[in-house]
């Protein structure tokens, strides 16, 4: 298992090389100045010209590469040409508040989606059935941003019953920063009214991405669940008189989860990608709109630090995953 | 579709599930009641104002002796009227403040960060349009135009303790001009910055220039301590240390600064100036990127003020019960359509006139709901040296055709390409397909491309790729009329036509530096009507700022040269509601 573990994450490297490469060319080759943006409406082309050679955009492409990957080397991500503000310290602010958003999310999304699969096996045609599979469907086959908005509109504009964003009322001060994940701050700080306040303005945005995603969850555990229901041993358990929750938690479920785990992997690989929409419509201070208006800019240092940071959670969660089948399945070997 | 009571059909029961999310989308798509606070009152008619209540600002003076301290606004409502302190104030902004280094910054987001915790040696008196001392309580020109002495104004203090004297200045101005960003540009000129005395400096620029006060109006004065103190060998001008920290004399200081959430100000106790009973003591600067949700958030009562209101929006929040409308001039042109004339067929002058008879300046009125005018020419006429005898655009597709005719070029021929860069709102598209429409009319194609603004510059920076056609904000940034005439000079990046008019620029050139007002006004007047007839761009419409503003807020100001939508939060009082 080590050795396995060794091996990925050499390869991890290697992969996240090429992909240094492939974006820092990407990004300067597109027909952009983003520069001028950065120096302002009324900047005459002298200053355009400064804001360049401060930025060490007036370099050989080489060099600026060269530049770059020693500064990676000690994790310094670069400036923002927008922000002209250290592109790590950034991210230090920005990621803590989408990895909160997705993790929770996520988790919620694990809780439910699984036991939903399963009920809808339970009973396959049957009411419930039909109404976890439609249910489903309809949240997952509207863009989660309409979702989002729709949110926002009944329980805030329409009932005033949840905040319409951010991580905490306007008025409020943030936990002492230990993580930068609210809710683990505040109870650190054993504040639990700003705990409550936490989980009341994740409420809808965590609705909103679990929703979007249940339909994949839901369906795939349901299909796995028929077919090993159809398997043999399930037969057998069944006429030896088990109970069905029986069959079901300790015999089916396990050998029905590997796909869904797979899948679930490759999820919430995306999941960083797309959850920059549901930031946006809840003002959620994280990645998300740093990331849009760093692209929107051509913002080389932050594009390719975001770049850099989702291939790298990506490839960790695939990692994961594959470390997770042995524990479901012992015939498993990692080599 | 089987359950354990038997079966129920797939039809049944999928009309029953449509029904009942249809009910509910219905409810819940009703219009939200309106955030109500104690005090009722009806709607209020809309309030045009171009006036300050002129809270803390010091009388106008130009070359004056030296102004009296800031003046206690006359009041007409006793201080009981006004809501008691500690007062806060959540302000939803569209965007995070980019910068708070008064040397860098160049956006409006920014600005409402730097102009209320940083303060210049003068500022703008925006009622009456002109420049007023502040840090510094007057200044001198010496008779050729060369040097500006400004006397400082006593017992200015930092935030970090340190007094405001003239090696402060110094430094600050210094500071600008090396960095070479943010407001640099409008100081270019200035040679050199002597300290006469501890509390006087004189500037000597490279020629006479009468706008130096206006241009230092954009120039925020740092503690010299906190530079001195945080500079190191490889950032002398301690760049790093006031990214992150504001060490300025205004109005308010920064207490916190969440990136990308919300930013707090505070009152600075050691201003000053006088406030005023219902000034506000903490500001909460929230981002809320998204404009419906930032209009929810101003309804249901959880901000305050918001900013880049939609007209549409503005006009329906304005009229409900406890808001009205504030409807301020602006001397933006928005839509302006600039023509490129490095290559064919705008490097034909007939033609450029032509487009400008062939807008549709009454549909882009229309698209602001009527609260917009149609502008005469390069400088709106109520703006300091506007010529007052251009008439207004109009729609005149006879004459467009005729010039046409006498460009000698066939209108079928025509396939314009218009770039609309992705930022600014929807009235750029709408300005585009209005003007595609007319020319449409006339037998002329245009294409219109949308694409991220990074790429849009690119494509200018080579005639080959350059579009035919873009539109921009024509916004003044200072009381400098020339700086209006900036976006016709060949070496700004925005003068997206590249109109290169030899003649002009000399023009533009002398009037920088004619001391005498009347010959200044009169070469200004002669240089609109020119740039006017050559036609570099279609000057598309002026709109109206409108904000929608709860009754309890009184005394907000619209800064017309600072792109609109900056605050400045000290003419703020807040009424008890």
């Amino acid at each position: 298992m080590l050795m396995y573990v060794l091996r990925r994450l050499g390869w991890t490297v290697l992969i996240l090389l090429l992909i240094t490469v492939i974006t820092f060319v990407l990004s300067r080759v597109v027909p952009a100045n983003p520069v001028v943006m950065a120096a302002g409406l009324g900047a005459t082309t002298e200053q355009v010209a400064e804001v360049r050679r401060v930025m060490g955009l007036d370099e050989p492409l080489p060099v600026q590469y060269e530049r770059y990957m020693q500064g990676l080397a000690r994790l310094d991500f670069g400036t923002s040409i927008r922000t002209q503000r250290s592109v790590g310290q950034d991210l230090r602010v920005f990621l803590p508040a989408t990895f909160e958003l997705m993790l929770i999310s996520f988790a919620l999304y694990v809780l439910i989606a699984i036991p939903l699969g399963v009920m809808a096996a339970m009973r396959p045609g049957g009411l419930t059935d039909a109404l976890i599979r439609t249910g489903s469907m309809l949240t997952s086959a509207v863009p989660v941003f309409w979702l989002a908005m729709i949110l926002q509109v009944v329980f805030f504009a329409r009932f005033g019953w949840l905040p319409s964003g951010g991580r905490l009322d306007v008025r409020a001060s943030p936990p002492p920063l230990v993580t930068g994940f609210f809710t683990i701050d505040s109870l650190l700080a054993a504040d639990s009214d700003q705990f409550l306040a936490v989980l009341k303005h994740l409420i809808l945005p965590v609705t909103a991405i679990v929703l979007s995603l249940l339909a994949v969850g839901v369906r795939l555990t349901r299909a796995t669940m028929l077919q090993e229901l159809q398997q043999a041993y399930a037969r057998t358990a069944r006429s030896k008189g088990l109970k069905q929750s029986t069959i079901l938690f300790r015999h089916v479920l396990k050998n029905a989860l590997n796909p869904v785990i797979s899948m679930l992997g490759i999820q919430l690989g995306y999941l960083l990608a797309w959850i920059i929409l549901v930031e946006t419509i809840f003002q959620w201070p994280g990645i998300g709109l740093y990331a849009y208006e760093s692209f929107q800019g051509l913002d080389y240092s932050p594009i390719m630090a975001l770049t850099l940071v989702f291939s790298c959670f990506f490839v960790v969660v695939n990692l994961i995953t594959d470390l997770t089948y042995p524990v479901l399945d012992p015939r498993i070997k990692l080599r | 579709m089987h359950t354990a009571r038997g079966p129920i059909s797939r039809r049944r029961f999928l009309l029953l599930a449509n029904a009942v999310a249809v009910v509910g989308l219905l409810d819940a798509c009703q219009p939200a009641t309106p955030a109500s606070p104690p005090t009722s009152a009806a709607a209020k008619p809309a309030v045009s104002a171009t006036a300050p209540p002129a809270a803390t600002q010091a009388p106008a003076a130009t070359s004056a002796p030296a102004a009296t301290p800031a003046q206690p606004t006359p009041q007409t409502q006793t201080s009981a009227a006004y809501a008691k302190a500690p007062v806060t104030f959540v302000y939803a902004d569209s965007s995070d403040v980019a910068h708070i280094d008064p040397a860098l910054v160049v956006d409006f987001w920014s600005f409402t960060a730097s102009r209320n915790t940083y303060e210049p040696l003068v500022e703008i008196d925006e009622e009456k349009q002109q420049v007023i001392p502040w840090l510094a309580t007057s200044w001198d020109v010496s008779p050729d135009g060369l040097s500006h002495t400004f006397h400082l104004r006593d017992g200015v203090t930092f935030t970090d303790g340190s007094k405001l004297d003239a090696d402060t200045v110094k430094l600050s101005l210094d500071r600008t001009l090396e960095l070479k960003q943010g407001p640099a540009y409008l100081i270019k000129n200035f040679q050199q910055v002597k300290v006469a005395d501890p509390m006087t400096v004189t500037i000597t620029t490279s020629a006479p220039d009468p706008y130096v006060p206006a241009h230092l109006v954009k120039v925020g004065i740092v503690s010299s301590q906190a530079i001195t103190q945080h500079q190191t060998s490889s950032d002398p001008w301690s760049q790093d240390f006031l990214k992150d920290n504001i060490v300025g004399s205004g109005a308010y200081k920064l207490d916190n600064w969440q990136h990308g959430a919300q930013m707090t100000l505070v009152k600075n106790e050691t201003w000053w100036g006088k406030w005023q009973p219902g000034s506000i003591d903490k500001i909460i600067i929230k981002v809320v990127a998204e404009t419906a949700p930032r209009v929810q958030m101003i309804e249901r009562g959880e901000v305050d003020l918001i900013n880049q209101w939609p007209a549409s929006e503005a006009l329906r929040v304005g009229k409900l019960p406890n808001f009205h409308l504030g409807e301020f001039t602006t001397f933006d042109t928005e839509p302006i359509f600039y023509l490129y004339t490095l290559k064919p067929p705008f490097d034909n002058k007939q033609l450029r006139q032509a487009m400008r008879y062939a807008f549709d300046y009454k549909a882009m009125i229309d698209y602001y709901q009527g609260h917009a005018v149609t502008p005469t020419g390069p400088i709106p006429p109520d703006y300091a040296g506007g010529a007052k005898d251009l008439q207004p655009f109009q729609q005149e597709l006879n004459k467009a055709r005729d010039l046409i005719r006498q460009s000698g070029v066939d209108p079928s021929s025509l396939q314009l390409d218009f770039a609309l860069a992705g930022t600014g709102g929807d009235q750029f598209e709408a300005g585009a397909t209005i003007l595609q429409d007319a020319l449409n009319t006339l037998g002329v194609k245009m294409s219109i491309r949308k694409m991220p603004y990074s790429q849009w510059t690119e494509l200018y920076s080579k005639p080959e790729t350059a579009p035919n056609l873009t539109n921009l904000i024509q916004s003044p940034f200072t009381l400098d009329p020339t700086q209006f005439l900036a976006f016709y000079y060949p070496d700004n990046f925005f003068n997206m036509a590249r109109w290169n008019n030899p003649d002009i620029v000399a023009a533009i050139d002398k009037i920088k530096v004619t001391l005498d007002s009347t010959d200044r006004e009169a070469q200004l007047h002669d240089i609109q009507h020119k740039i006017r007839d050559e036609a570099p761009c279609v000057w598309g419409c002026r709109p109206k700022t409108l904000v929608a503003v709860p009754d309890y807020v009184e005394g907000y100001v619209m800064q017309s040269t600072d792109y609109r939508w900056s605050m400045n939060f000290k003419t703020i009082r807040i009424k008890a509601h």
